[in-house]
């Protein structure tokens, strides 16, 4: 899975540690986001999503074999 | 052994997370109650019904229950300096709610319970041909350990 949250984090000028506070987990958890070596669970994923004003989708791309 | 005896709590926000702390803290002077407890009744009894101990053995008693107590020290001035800070409490907070420290909590534990089975077998093996004792020992803590994993997975199994 990928996420876009470092494109829409960087749009919108939101430091990491910004992003952390208001989704309420550490900046080491945005980073490993980024990077693609943690998947966000759905309550994580909804609450970025929320926090951007996007849907789920627009964030987290889902690999081939992740989709129906 | 960051995350080992944590009670990954809820808490959403510092006012919260303080309260949990300050739940944490009765339970931390209980632990501490029980070490002074140990060494008095350690005390009282290699004076008396148990006068013929050897050292090692009181050694050991005296040990643990010194080890509660100054282990509840510890944990009691670390609950009071996180406290004491606004800043130190989000950060402790974080580390505890924190879903990625969760699971990084819980893939460690649990290659350490696949670890800790396999060292009881290769124990129980070689130790059979050393020590009787051994090898019961060996087979009575792989039993509990397979019991209670069978006994939780049940509990979560009704619970999630």
């Amino acid at each position: 899975m990928h996420t876009k949250i470092q494109e829409l984090r960087k749009e919108r000028r939101i430091t990491q540690n910004e992003l952390a506070d208001a989704v309420n987990v550490s900046r080491q958890t945005i980073i490993s986001l980024e990077n693609g070596r943690y998947n966000a669970s759905l309550v994580l994923a909804h609450k970025i999503a929320q926090f951007f004003g996007v849907t789920i989708e627009d964030v987290f791309i889902f690999d081939e074999e992740e989709n129906l | 052994m960051k995350g080992l005896f944590c009670a990954h709590c809820k808490a959403k926000n510092n006012e919260e997370y303080r309260e949990v702390l300050k739940k944490r803290l009765i339970r931390v002077r209980l632990i501490g109650l029980a070490g002074v407890l140990i060494i008095l009744s350690a005390a009282v009894l290699f004076h008396t019904v148990l006068a013929e101990m050897d050292d090692y053995h009181q050694g050991v008693t005296y040990g643990m229950g010194t080890g509660l107590i100054l282990g509840s020290i510890v944990a009691m001035l670390r609950i009071y300096r996180t406290l004491a800070s606004e800043e130190k409490l989000k950060e402790q907070r974080l580390k505890e709610t924190d879903e990625r420290e969760v699971e990084i909590s819980n893939m460690a534990l649990r290659q350490t319970a696949k670890l800790l089975l396999a060292v009881l077998y290769l124990s129980m093996v070689f130790g059979a041909l050393v020590s009787e004792e051994l090898l019961n020992l060996c087979c009575l803590l792989i039993g509990i350990f397979l019991l209670s994993y069978i006994g939780f997975r049940k509990y979560y199994e009704n619970k999630v």
